[in-house]
């Protein structure tokens, strides 16, 4: 005996069309939406970030930034400048440090900021050894590659060679 | 027949109880009865004859092969298929063709349960939790949350979404999946019901994880709400999965809508009609029992003492040195831009620090046999560039040493090792030194057997720069002296749980 042909009511199918629809949607979204951002608009995001005081925020996509253009040295210092408006200091450090050798060569602007962040720390007090003086100058000496910096290199040497005399 | 093979059957039930995907086994277990009856029903006591001899003969015959090399083999997984032959075989003893044609879904329910050889739906799911990411990052992105994804693991502002916590979305893939099944046959529906019914079920689970995924990193960024952990996380896991099986009551109303799967003939009173079941061929069953019976009590005679469950106390506490070879404990706030990874049902990690250098001790356990760490690090997103293996030396221990790098700039040095509880260090096995695979699987397979429950130490250390030898030695020491600390640990509480 076939069952009986009852009416069967709709409202329970509705869930599961709109959940399939929903989902299929989403799938074509998600396939459609690309590997990875532009990373013109994550710089630009970047910089939104850092306008708007989210520094952490910045943080994220100046590391997003490297890890799609890695060879890109000024996304290195941005990303350090971030760290540092977070009072991360020592972690900026390293990072520049990945970009600014101490034994010369790298990226000018990074030991530019090295060597600024190291007066800056004795200016507020901090101890430095003649050996980090040494390294600090080294960075800014190294600074001078670039010529846009020379001046500004110039001056931290004159700080620099200043807080080794006696 | 099948109470021979519960000793081994047990303990394949206890390793899948420790699998979180397959914890719903013992519901799918609870409910094959109730199938198994609402099957019957469509059944005619009429049709049903007892199959050829020769025919059960060739079940049973495939359950004791089954069940011989469970035994000589080590293979567990083995024991729950020689389980399901002897069933058959029984199902066909009685009933013949048509009893099997009859139960055939009860037999499908029962196959659910059974992991693939070689865990590959763990593989599977390892890369269902990363397409989960993929498509969880983008949506963030959409939704303008800032975010960074490594790995499985996704960093919004201030905040780390561990995936691998949000994961028990993809765990429950399985059970969905199996409900699903059981769904179909217990309202009898046609088995093409299946083709529409499961992958709407598994597209429901998936993009529920990425909007649970989706759900915890948005109220955290938005709105600082914590949805990963307490009580706000089990809900929220709970009415995902709920609202998955809702999901798939409502497709299966939809397919009765399209195809019309309910227009079938009504079921017979099977209940109603006097049938008793009856074993033709008597020396038939009574020579399978013994052979079985003796197989079964000899496999768990070989077996009795594998697959031991950990002695350690439940609440172990390691105690490490405050000052171990130079390094100093710190506080565990004080981390490094990383953390260890730790996957064990315990963990306990310590923080040291030497100079400038700080390095994460981890400790983890039980493990079922090697446990190779950098799986973990590789799903954390890390890129594994050197490994290197240092045998044990005395009363060194083995080291295995991993290089690896994390996007953008993080590079990492780890040494881990293991060692069982009684204190002796294991080497990786080696894969490499039998002439084909499947004698390196059963070698392997023996020796995760026999083994104890083994202990995992691991030191990390993460930075920017690279570390000099001399860095890499003075890590050495400390992974030297944690780990000889934690072997006595290990061997004396071993000592005193074994009587």
């Amino acid at each position: 005996m076939t069952r009986q042909e009852a009416r069967q009511p709709l409202w329970p199918v509705i869930p599961a069309a709109a959940a399939l629809l929903l989902c299929c949607g989403l799938t074509a979204y998600v396939a459609l939406a690309g590997a990875e951002p532009e990373p013109a608009s994550l710089k630009a995001n970047a910089q939104t970030a850092t306008a708007a005081g989210r520094h952490s925020a910045a943080v994220l996509h100046y590391q997003h930034l490297l890890a799609i253009e890695p060879g890109n040295a000024g996304h290195v210092v941005s990303l350090a400048a971030a760290l540092d408006r977070l009072k991360r200091r020592p972690e900026a450090i390293a990072v520049l440090s990945t970009v600014a050798p101490l034994d010369g060569g790298g990226f000018a602007p990074a030991h530019l900021k090295l060597a600024e962040w190291a007066v800056e720390s004795r200016v507020l007090g901090g101890q430095m050894n003649g050996a980090a003086i040494d390294d600090a100058m080294r960075h800014a000496r190294a600074a001078k590659a670039d010529p846009a910096l020379r001046q500004q290199a110039d001056a931290l040497i004159d700080i620099l060679g200043g807080m080794r005399t006696p | 027949m099948l109470g021979v093979q519960l000793p081994l059957l047990w303990k394949f039930f206890l390793d899948l109880w420790s699998r979180p995907q397959y914890e719903f086994f013992p519901l799918l277990l609870l409910a094959v009865p109730f199938v198994a009856m609402a099957c019957l029903k469509e059944l005619s006591p009429q049709d049903i004859r007892p199959g050829r001899a020769w025919i059960v003969g060739l079940w049973w015959a495939a359950a004791w092969l089954m069940l011989a090399l469970a035994g000589v083999m080590y293979l567990r997984w083995l024991a729950p298929v020689a389980a399901w032959l002897t069933l058959a075989g029984c199902v066909w003893a009685i009933g013949g063709r048509a009893l099997a044609r009859a139960l055939w879904p009860v037999a499908v329910l029962l196959l659910l349960i059974l992991p693939p050889p070689g865990r590959y739906d763990e593989t599977l799911l390892v890369q269902l939790r990363q397409l989960a990411v993929t498509c969880a990052s983008r949506i963030l992105d959409a939704l303008n949350v800032p975010l960074f994804v490594h790995g499985a693991v996704i960093d919004i502002p201030d905040h780390r979404l561990m995936v691998e916590e949000a994961c028990s979305g993809i765990n429950s893939m399985l059970a969905v999946l199996a409900f699903t099944v059981l769904l179909v046959f217990w309202k009898r529906l046609p088995a093409t019901a299946l083709l529409f019914l499961l992958p709407a079920a598994a597209f429901f689970v998936f993009w529920a994880n990425v909007f649970r995924i989706v759900a915890c990193g948005f109220a955290r960024e938005r709105y600082d709400i914590d949805l990963l952990s307490g009580t706000s996380h089990e809900l929220l896991g709970v009415g995902l999965f709920v609202a998955c099986m809702a999901l798939v009551f409502s497709t299966e109303r939809l397919g009765q809508h399209i195809w019309k799967w309910d227009d079938r003939p009504e079921p017979t009173e099977f209940g109603q009609t006097n049938w008793t079941p009856v074993l033709p061929n008597v020396r038939l069953f009574v020579l399978a029992a013994v052979v079985l019976g003796v197989t079964g009590v000899a496999t768990a005679w070989r077996t009795a003492g594998c697959w031991v469950e950990s002695k350690l106390p439940p609440r172990v506490a390691f105690v490490l040195p405050d000052e171990l070879a130079g390094w100093k404990r710190v506080a565990d706030s004080d981390r490094g831009p990383e953390g260890a990874e730790v996957v064990g049902r315990h963990s306990q990690l310590f923080q040291y620090r030497r100079g400038d250098l700080l390095a994460t001790v981890g400790i983890d356990y039980p493990f079922p046999g090697f446990h190779d760490a950098t799986v973990c690090y590789r799903l954390a997103g890390w890129d594994i560039t050197d490994t290197a293996d240092h045998a044990a030396d005395g009363a060194r221990p083995n080291r295995f040493d991993v290089a690896m790098r994390k996007k953008p700039l993080v590079q990492g040095l780890m040494y881990f090792s293991l060692c069982d509880e009684s204190g002796q260090w294991w080497r990786r096995p080696d894969s490499a030194s039998e002439s084909s695979m499947i004698r390196t699987k059963l070698r392997l397979a023996r020796e995760r057997a026999q083994a104890l429950p083994l202990v995992q130490m691991q030191v990390l250390r993460v930075g920017y720069e690279s570390l000099t030898d001399a860095e890499q030695a003075q890590l050495g020491e400390l992974f030297e002296s944690a780990a000889a600390s934690m072997a006595t640990n290990i061997r004396q509480w071993h000592t005193e749980a074994t009587p």
